[in-house]
């Protein structure tokens, strides 16, 4: 049987979705509804229309048959400039064999200044967006000056005659009824500079696209009104003849600028669209200045504005040195907006580090931070990303008797153990542990380790007792192997554990901010766990104790098959998941029986599920939200809190009217909380629960509430119970 | 003008001088309240003789003995050693701050169930071991700690006929370098027994071997000596993963840690002989982290500290019944409790407290219990001063085993008082009454 998937990696799949791709992409969409609404609107003028169909297929076509990554092929890259190409060409001229001959080859010029501004901007990190259409539309029209053979169509002035041919009767009104719509001149323009974009000068072609848009992205939507709107207003202020901006047909070029700068290529928000607004009128400075200039060699300047300023923009914000929160770059691409934002909002905070080398507390039990970053002492300057950490007792002191001997201090002599693996690139020994009070100035960092974690990743261990030291330069080291006893020698006036991480292997290194990943801190009665967080002044914090049995169940393996039972109210449901790793080796689950995927990622402390793609009625969607972020930890009394990115969460139409102010203000959201069972935990148990629940919020109600049981037994996840309970509380 | 109180003549020798070796005067302490409660209100509640434990004092001490362990080593398990007080609700106190349950008997692993645990995190030791109970034990995958061959034959067949992997632990008595060596209990690991049990265990494919257990013995002063019992179980361990590459999840390093009482013939005060936790810890876990274990195999390590957890929180009030003179000229007082409720007085000088001293004069003394029988000796001699009918002693450190080991002797057992940690008193155990004793018996017929 040949399923889908297995179509997936034939190749008969990805060679369809990049042919229809080649059509969305010009939205930044890879929505095959969108595309083909968008190849539908193209048919409006059928030789058009079959000739850009014609002039995909061949290009991605031959991108295939040269060998081009399928991956790049599927997403459409190399067919819509061929595309737009094929769509202009075959509207100005006359069909004929001619035509077709320079389509093919201006099908293949496109395709190969794709391939080449992707290599040459690639390197840079940007897109080369429409471009390639320019560079082949222009170099066609000047060339075909020359060609007796070609002449000028007539047909798309009289465009009446052409809709009545394609659909009789019911298309002409239907086209009459679209210009009689008592919409504002703006407006009207508006939807003809989006049926521009396919050559299609009028309403209707507009409509049918927004109406697409709309349904592909609400913010992608307001911001093509948005920045359109901003350009408008420009032209009356500066005085420019709106008959200028109507019938040029490049209005396009403010609304692919404001979806492109606003919506796609940054994360929505009131900067990306503040930007885009303020970018408008320079489109508009450039695409005048272009169009008096253009004017010499009789070329269109179609897209050329918006090229410019966007690939310029997104260049520029790329170097800057302290890349901001508020207007951030895209990192990974999901192709919707909406997804990007809703991700980022989540993803901000949850998974920032969560591929940097995860650092441990470099102690057993629970200590103290006495002195940290930018501390009041010591820690200043170039070494103030750095932390000193002592015991207390019940009492709060760091000591019992009186404290005058380095015997009485908790933490001296406790085993400091190595916070990552690595391995030892620094070692100093042999000096004295310092009588209480005093203070070896001539020896600052004392008894000191230095463990290389990365090439530019060092933590360093100071303040060491004298010869405590069990490790040698060279040796490898893993996370929580013992290295070295808490000690008092060097600038250390009572025994304490200097701590900080650093980009340079020397002891004295300049510290390097770097968050601790994952651990405990017991401010109030039960533990709280941090992620990627600096332990701060005054806070007790310990590690957490990493679980055996949950790192077994969670540590998937490429090629393993998960079984798990899913039981909801009166069914059950045996599933049977893959566990794949990508190109871009991120992990996921794949559910052959709904095609969906969960990616995720597992540190060895804690497991998140990234991402979920696929059909929510899937067994598979159910674990992604059982199973969101689970600490693989033998503690007790902890619940771990997060959220979900809402279009994960919430359906896409109820989504809708979120959707337009989500770069604003969220009304809606969600949360995921999962508890650790009892009030200790068993060695090494064959059996155990644990339990999570997802709820929704809108405005302050909250909505809709799953719980979950997931059951672990021989080692591995076996069943998971869902219950759904509907409550309405403020 | 107020009545001044009555204070009893008696002859005293006046020293002068320099201190003799024995040292200056003793200074007395005087105990008024328990947690901030005066006594003579406790007394005057729930009756005297009257036992009263402090929450505060339990949690404070465990929670001192976890983190003197878990600063030290990564995998720290403390089991609640069920024998040493199994007042329910000092167990749920224990396992209220992460304790698991250790238990020797059939009635103490019921008592732990009970008590929430679950069956997973008991630990069942004891020479003792009914098929029942075992079958029990097994079906709740509890650690079955085994002592003897015995055992293991019986534990091997119920192996088979429940058809379940009992997950189990050996107990290993060894030469730790102290007298006496605790040889009664498990298997001998110099003479090669404790080889011969894991062979037999692991070859025979019934069980798994979670863990290794020894217990050196009780009130061990020399934390050295555990260094050398958990170092030869750690190089044990490290045989079996060569030998079997089968890795051992736990070492059980049992209890005996001494408390703060004073040994009866003991020169030190018991507060300056007993080592602290710091002491311990750092013998068992310097054995453990220095031992050829791959750090990545380091065992949890299982604590079945009793005493030492519980003795401190524990305090016998007792009212003052009268006065005597014995032949000798010897003063002696006689207490409202006795020897069978005070068992640990046979072996601890325990340290008697007035609640109110109103001079500077004391007399060294015999405290008598209740009892008519001559062992019944709280202290063969304290220094007090001089009490009248009706006062109140108090007896400190006597947590451990006594609400456990007391008897039903010639008189009922009294209440026991909890006092919470804001301070509040609440009776965990109720007074018995002659109903309580009476509704065990029967009486047959032809007596009726």
């Amino acid at each position: 049987m040949k399923t889908l998937r297995s179509l997936r990696f034939s190749g008969t799949y990805p060679f369809l979705q990049g042919i229809m791709n080649s059509y969305s992409q010009i939205f930044f969409s890879e929505s095959p509804w969108f595309a083909a609404l968008l190849l539908g609107v193209t048919l409006i003028n059928p030789y058009a229309g079959i000739a850009g169909l014609f002039a995909v297929i061949l290009s991605n076509a031959l991108a295939w048959a040269l060998g081009y990554d399928k991956k790049q092929i599927s997403k459409g890259f190399y067919g819509f400039n061929s595309l737009l190409s094929a769509l202009g060409l075959a509207v100005f001229f006359e069909h004929s064999t001619g035509l077709l001959i320079i389509i093919v080859l201006a099908s293949f010029f496109s395709l190969f200044v794709s391939l080449s501004l992707q290599g040459i901007l690639g390197k840079y990190y940007l897109p080369f967006l429409s471009l390639p259409f320019l560079a082949t539309i222009w170099i066609v029209i000047l060339a075909t000056r020359s060609f007796e053979a070609l002449s000028f169509n007539e047909k798309g002035i009289f465009l009446l005659n052409e809709l009545y041919r394609i659909g009789g009767k019911h298309m002409v009104r239907l086209y009459e009824l679209s210009i009689s719509l008592p919409f504002p001149v703006s407006l009207k323009a508006y939807f003809t500079s989006l049926g521009a974009i396919f050559f299609q000068y009028h309403i209707l072609a507009g409509v049918l696209i927004a109406v697409g848009l709309f349904f592909y992205s609400r913010i992608a939507l307001s911001l093509s009104l948005l920045s359109f709107y901003a350009a408008w207003i420009f032209y009356q202020m500066l005085g420019v003849d709106m008959s200028l901006f109507i019938y040029n047909y490049t209005g396009f070029n403010y609304i692919l600028t404001g979806i492109a700068i606003g919506a796609y290529f940054f994360v929505p928000s009131a900067a990306s669209y503040a930007w885009a607004i303020l970018l408008t009128p320079l489109v508009a400075l450039i695409n005048i200045s272009c169009l008096n200039l253009f004017h010499l060699p009789q070329l269109p300047v179609y897209s050329l504005p918006f090229n410019l300023v966007v690939l310029l923009f997104i260049y520029a914000t790329k170097l800057r040195v302290r890349p901001s929160a508020t207007l951030a770059q895209v990192i990974h691409q999901y192709h919707s907006p909406e997804e990007n934002l809703y991700n980022d909002l989540v993803a901000r905070d949850r998974l920032r580090h969560a591929w940097q080398i995860p650092i441990k507390l470099p102690f057993w039990g629970e200590w103290v931070v006495s002195q940290g970053h930018d501390g009041a002492f010591t820690h200043r300057e170039e070494y103030r990303h750095a932390w000193d950490f002592v015991i207390l007792g019940q009492d709060g002191k760091q000591y019992k008797n009186d404290g005058n001997l380095l015997t009485d201090y908790h933490c001296f002599g406790k085993t400091i153990v190595a916070p990552a693996d690595g391995i030892i690139s620094d070692i100093q020994d042999g000096i004295p542990d310092n009588d209480i009070g005093v203070a070896n100035l001539t020896q600052n960092w004392g008894n000191t380790v230095v463990i290389k974690h990365h090439e530019t990743l060092y933590s360093s261990l100071s303040h060491l007792r004298e010869y405590s030291i069990k490790v040698k330069k060279g040796d490898y080291v893993k996370a929580g192997e013992p290295l070295a006893q808490c000690g008092n020698s060097g600038r250390s006036p009572y025994p304490h554990l200097h701590f900080q991480m650093q980009s340079t292997p020397y002891a004295g290194s300049r510290t390097l901010l770097y968050p601790i990943s994952h651990y405990l801190q017991f401010q109030h009665q039960t533990p709280e766990l941090r992620n990627y967080n600096i332990p701060a002044l005054e806070q007790r914090v310990s590690n957490v104790p990493a679980d055996d049995v949950l790192q077994k169940a969670f540590g998937f393996t490429p090629g393993q098959i998960l079984e798990v039972d899913i039981f909801s109210t009166g069914t059950t449901r045996k599933t049977r998941w893959e566990v794949f790793t990508n190109y871009l080796n991120q992990s996921y689950l794949w559910d052959e029986e709904s095609k969906s995927s969960a990616f995720f990622i597992n540190d060895g402390i804690m497991f998140r599920f990234t991402h979920f793609e696929g059909d929510k009625r899937s067994t598979l969607y159910i674990v992604y939200l059982a199973l969101y972020e689970v600490l693989l930890t033998r503690c007790a009394d902890l619940a771990v809190t997060s959220e979900f990115p809402l279009h994960q969460i919430f359906s896409r139409v109820s989504l809708y009217g979120q959707d337009l102010i989500a770069p604003f203000v969220r009304l809606a959201g969600s949360s995921y909380t999962i508890n650790y069972p009892g009030e200790n935990v068993d060695l090494a148990p064959d059996r155990m629960t644990l339990h999570s629940s997802v709820s929704t919020r809108v405005l302050n109600t909250h909505r809709m509430k799953a719980n979950f049981q997931i059951m672990i037994s021989g080692g591995t996840i076996s069943a998971i119970h869902t219950s759904k309970t509907r409550s309405h509380e403020n | 003008m107020e009545k001044l109180p009555f204070e009893r003549p008696f002859i005293k020798k006046v020293s002068t001088g320099l201190p003799a070796k024995f040292g200056s005067k003793k200074r007395i302490e005087v105990i008024p309240d328990i947690e901030g409660i005066p006594v003579s209100h406790l007394m005057a509640d729930y009756g005297s003789p009257l036992f009263v434990l402090s929450e505060s004092t339990i949690r404070k001490t465990i929670r001192e003995a976890r983190s003197a362990f878990s600063t030290r080593y990564p995998k720290v398990q403390f089991a609640w050693s069920y024998k040493t007080n199994y007042l329910d609700a000092v167990c749920r106190i224990f396992h209220q701050e992460g304790s698991w349950a250790e238990v020797v008997s059939a009635f103490e692993y019921e008592k732990a169930i009970l008590n929430g645990v679950p069956g997973t995190r008991i630990i069942f030791n004891g020479p003792e071991k009914s098929p029942s109970i075992l079958e029990k034990a097994i079906m709740n995958n509890s650690l079955i700690h085994i002592d003897h061959f015995d055992e293991l034959y019986a534990l091997m067949e119920l192996s088979r006929k429940l058809e379940r992997k009992p997950r189990v632990a050996i107990r290993i008595n060894l030469d730790a370098g102290i007298y006496p060596q605790w040889d009664r209990f498990g298997f001998n690991f110099e003479n090669g027994e404790a080889w011969e049990a894991i062979n037999r265990i692991l070859l025979s494919g019934l069980f798994d071997l979670a863990g290794l257990h020894t217990h050196i013995g009780t009130y061990i002063t020399t934390p050295s000596a555990y260094r050398t019992a958990t170092a030869k179980l750690a190089s044990l361990m490290v045989e079996i993963q060569h030998k079997y590459n089968h890795t051992i999840g736990y070492i059980d390093v049992g209890g005996g840690f001494a408390s703060k009482n004073t040994l009866r013939g003991s020169y030190l005060q018991g507060y300056d002989a007993a080592p602290s936790f710091d002491e311990y810890a750092d013998a068992i876990t310097s054995a453990l982290i220095n031992s050829q274990i791959k750090p990545e195999h380091l065992p949890l390590l299982i604590l079945e500290t009793g005493r030492a957890l519980v003795d401190d929180a524990g305090s016998l009030l007792t009212t003052v019944s009268a006065n005597k003179r014995l032949s000798n000229g010897h003063r002696a007082v006689i207490i409202d409790a006795g020897v069978n409720l005070l068992f640990t007085a046979f072996w601890y000088d325990h340290n008697v407290a007035p609640t109110t001293m109103n001079t500077d004069n004391t007399e060294e003394t015999t405290i008598y219990g209740p009892l008519c029988m001559n062992i019944d000796v709280i202290r063969p001699a304290v220094i007090l001063p001089p009490v009248k009918k009706g006062d109140h002693l108090v007896i400190q450190r006597v947590g451990a085993y006594n609400m456990t080991q007391w008897l039903q002797f010639i008189s009922m057992r009294p209440s026991v008082v909890l006092i919470d940690i804001n301070n509040k008193p609440h009776i965990i155990r109720k007074a018995e009454t002659v109903e309580t004793i009476r509704q065990q018996e029967q009486i047959p017929e032809h007596l009726q």
